[in-house]
């Protein structure tokens, strides 16, 4: 039964509540600009995905929504558990359930890490298949231009004529090897080869054109997003230290209440995101 | 409710205790204060110097259009010119300018409380706008940005200027201007001192909180359409640039959502000092004190609505056109709603023309003026005639200097007194002001003319045989006119510092809280907080003797 450190409030207010309530008010005036910010994103979704209906049809359909689906729940879940967190301190009389607001926010930041573990996965596969925004998309002209440029250079522009180029490819390189232009048309090829690839997995996007743009918004949204997850959790670690040393208890609990507060609404914005993103 | 008092009971002690300026030595005490009133005079001091910036860029820009062709650069500087003196201006000067200023230092008074809700966050606010600040002056030493302050794209996403950095420091600086305005909304809500309902408040406090309430919506959309913008210039993800299949009108729709709100974000504290300054100088209650109070939030309502008036000519559907149009005329009805009762609060007042009253009066007329010309440019017929001409440049300069600017001047003025303790020199305020007064008129008034007869705006140039250069003569004579009264100014204040009159509890006789409060105030504004019993403007009749109370209040 650890001890409770009893809270003075600041000299500018008159009593606690004051404070609290002040304090109250102040984060919630703080996440109505949270939702302001996404806001921008929201219409842009908006604005690009009715301009282009197909396009977002096909590109959307990469996303894994079972993935999403883990995300979500797991999101939810720590907005559960913060909940939680915040009860346990408002009843905390002197310090017996300092243990407990501990346990519940050290669970609710491990499953802030699990929700970016899903991200990273995520991330990492669209990166390795070119599901990328702007000139990075696999199949953006611009991108396909500089890859049949490499190709162009390190095998002569005739290579496009010939009818099976992989074929001509791999003579060609198996001919100059141990030359100067190895090194060359060793790389166009492999670039030249993956972006075969990606056609062949990605049919319908690669023909419908500008899925770079889906991916553009895909990536600002998610990626602000996951910031923000990053500043609640550092947020919510910042209270767990508090909570910690005891500070939480009946008449004082604000930290965590804000902390709560502000990780309700990362989970709200994505809650919002998820079936805009990955279920339409 | 206008009872005047012979022992008001709250006693107004007029010995002097230690003040705020000397509570504590050292520079690190100024720079780490919580102290609300230290952290308004710094954003002053500094404020005071991005205006003095500004105000070079703009005799730079002046005098190169004094003549055709070059005078004193080239057309690319020109640019960088222009647009720097648009951004310092905007978020250097005049969007921080009142709230930060003079709010910081007087809404916690005259609210009787001891400070603002969040004193760290204010400290922050002030070291966030300092930060952004140096952001924006970074770009000059990096050849400066030359988009004109509205960044429009593509050119904004292409250029090869540093425009990221600069998009940045507004980013950063947004952060600034959220924090006070959230600041000030708790503030207001929950800091207000006992008896003091919301239909008692000052007019200058309902000014602020419409303020806020803009600040804190406003501003996040601005901050996400920047960082959309440093995103497709670093990145490449298309959003605006239409090479990258994006959209440069939904650039403008994103860029105006938030830069309409934020030209109420400037006028709106204007109005409340407006508000302040007309009754201490009528001595006189102010006419439809609910309607001045409900038209601040009626402007902060309406103002969301009525962006896409920038862009009539942008290519939106006139239908939208049309839409905006009638919005616009509808948000001038608050404005005008005021001036209409300001006037009315002068009739059978007892008028003096103090310094503070001659930035006050002019604005009556200096703001209607710019008013009514917003409305020419909200009418879709003579928009597209005015659009980007000079027009247009002459509206705005009479609505942010004609208003804002002579409001902050009037309002550093009426509260001098109380935040140093000190008077400046009457004969030479008045010089001042009205040398401005002049000079505002004489730089602008010509701007109309010209623009109506097709001069573009933000052009380097201009023929000879086109008729402008007289226009454009005149103009420039006119910022050196305004320069001088400015520099007047500067003198006297500086010297008052020094060596000016020791100043009184309640110089003016005005019955607003703050003035209960010795001058300057000590660290910690009341002895003890006052319970008040009567609305802000009562002042008593001629003839009885409390001309120097202040606001009757009950002892607590």
């Amino acid at each position: 039964m650890s001890n409770i450190i009893i809270h003075k409030h600041a000299h500018h207010f008159y009593d606690a509540e004051q404070q609290a309530s002040s304090a109250k008010l102040g984060m919630w005036l703080f996440l109505v600009t949270e939702v302001l910010l996404f806001s921008g994103l929201f219409v842009a979704y908006t604005v690009i995905k009715t301009l282009n209906p197909e396009m977002w049809k096909v590109a959307s359909e990469q996303l894994n929504w079972v993935l999403g689906s883990v995300n979500t729940l797991v999101l939810i879940t720590s907005s559960w558990t913060v909940a939680l967190a915040v009860r346990a301190a408002q009843t905390n009389q002197k310090g017996e359930k300092n243990k407990q607001i501990v346990g519940l926010l050290v669970f609710t930041i491990v499953c802030a890490f699990g929700f970016l573990g899903i991200k990273y996965v995520e991330y990492s596969h669209k990166i390795h298949d070119g599901l990328l925004w702007g000139t990075s998309f696999f199949n953006h002209p611009e991108h396909v231009a500089q890859i049949n440029g490499a190709v162009s250079k390190a095998f002569g522009a005739g290579i496009f004529q010939v009818p099976d180029i992989a074929a001509a490819m791999k003579t060609a390189i198996a001919a100059a090897q141990g030359t100067d232009a190895y090194a060359a048309m060793d790389a166009a090829m492999h670039e030249w080869t993956h972006h075969q690839e990606l056609v062949h997995k990605y049919p319908e996007l690669a023909h419908v054109g500008d899925g770079h743009l889906f991916f553009g918004i895909y990536f600002l949204i998610t990626g602000l997003h996951g910031i923000h997850v990053v500043i609640g959790m550092s947020v919510l670690l910042w209270v767990l230290l508090g909570a910690m040393k005891g500070k939480f208890y009946k008449d004082y609990y604000t930290p965590v209440e804000l902390g709560g507060l502000y990780w309700h609404l990362v989970d709200l914005i994505w809650i919002y995101l998820f079936p805009l993103l990955y279920l339409v | 409710m206008s009872e005047t008092q012979a022992d008001p009971g709250y006693h107004v002690s007029d010995k002097k205790e230690t003040n705020y300026i000397h509570a504590s030595k050292g520079l690190l005490s100024w720079i780490l204060t919580v102290d609300h009133k230290r952290i308004g005079i710094m954003y002053l001091f500094t404020i005071f110097a991005t205006f003095a910036l500004g105000g070079l860029m703009a005799l730079l820009v002046r005098l190169e259009l004094l003549t055709p062709g070059e005078t004193i650069m080239g057309p690319e500087t020109y640019n960088r010119v222009f647009t720097l003196h648009g951004l310092v201006m905007v978020f250097l000067f005049i969007i921080p300018g009142i709230p930060a200023a003079l709010g910081n230092f007087v809404l916690p008074l005259m609210l009787g409380a001891k400070d603002v809700a969040f004193p760290k966050l204010n400290l922050a606010s002030f070291h966030i706008y300092i930060i952004g600040t140096i952001m924006a002056l970074w770009t000059t030493l990096d050849g400066g940005v030359d988009t004109g302050w509205t960044f429009y794209t593509p050119y904004s996403s292409t250029t090869n200027t540093p425009v990221i950095m600069m998009t940045l420091s507004a980013f950063v600086l947004g952060f600034s201007s959220i924090f006070t305005g959230l600041n000030f909304i708790v503030t207001i809500h929950k800091m207000r001192a006992p008896g003091l309902g919301w239909e008692r408040l000052p007019l200058f406090v309902w000014a602020m909180y419409a303020t806020a309430v803009i600040q804190v919506m406003a501003t996040p959309v601005l901050g996400i359409t920047l960082l959309l913008l440093i995103m497709e210039r670093v990145m490449g993800v298309g959003i605006f640039d239409p090479a990258l299949g994006g959209d440069p009108v939904l650039f403008q729709h994103f860029f105006w959502f938030y830069s309409h709100p934020a030209v109420y974000i400037m006028i709106l504290p204007g109005m409340g000092v407006m508000s302040e300054l007309i009754t201490t100088f009528s001595r006189k209650r102010i006419f439809g004190y609910r309607a001045i109070a409900v038209s601040s939030i009626a402007i902060a309502v309406i103002s969301f609505l009525v962006w896409g008036h920038h862009m009539f000519v942008s290519g939106q559907s006139a239908y939208a056109g049309m839409v905006f149009s009638f919005l616009t005329f509808l948000v001038a009805i608050p404005s005008a709603i005021k001036i209409i009762n300001w006037s009315t609060t002068l009739y059978k007042g007892s008028i003096s023309l103090d310094s503070p009253m001659l930035w006050a009066l002019p604005f009556l007329i200096l703001f209607t003026i710019g008013g009514l010309t917003g409305i020419f440019l909200g009418a879709l017929g003579t928009d597209v005639h005015l659009h980007d001409t000079y027009f247009v440049v002459a509206h705005f300069h009479y609505v942010m200097m004609g208003g804002t600017a002579m409001a902050f001047f009037g309002g550093i003025h009426y509260w001098w007194p109380k935040m140093f303790g000190k008077k400046y020199n009457e004969f030479w305020a008045r010089v001042s002001a009205v040398l401005v007064f002049l000079g505002f008129n004489i730089t602008f008034l010509p701007q109309f003319v010209m623009g109506s007869r097709g001069m573009p705006r933000r052009y380097y140039d201009y023929t000879p045989d086109s008729g402008y250069q007289i226009f454009h003569q005149i103009s420039t004579v006119g910022s050196w006119v305004l320069l001088l009264g400015m520099l007047i100014m500067l003198v006297y204040l500086a010297s008052s510092l020094r060596s000016g009159e020791v100043a009184e509890r309640n110089p003016w006789g005005a019955r607003s809280l703050e003035w209960l409060t010795q001058s300057p105030p000590i660290e910690h504004n009341f002895h003890e907080i006052p319970t008040v019993v009567e609305g802000p403007y009562e002042f008593p009749l001629a003839g009885a003797n409390t001309a120097s109370e202040g606001m009757d209040v009950s002892g607590s």
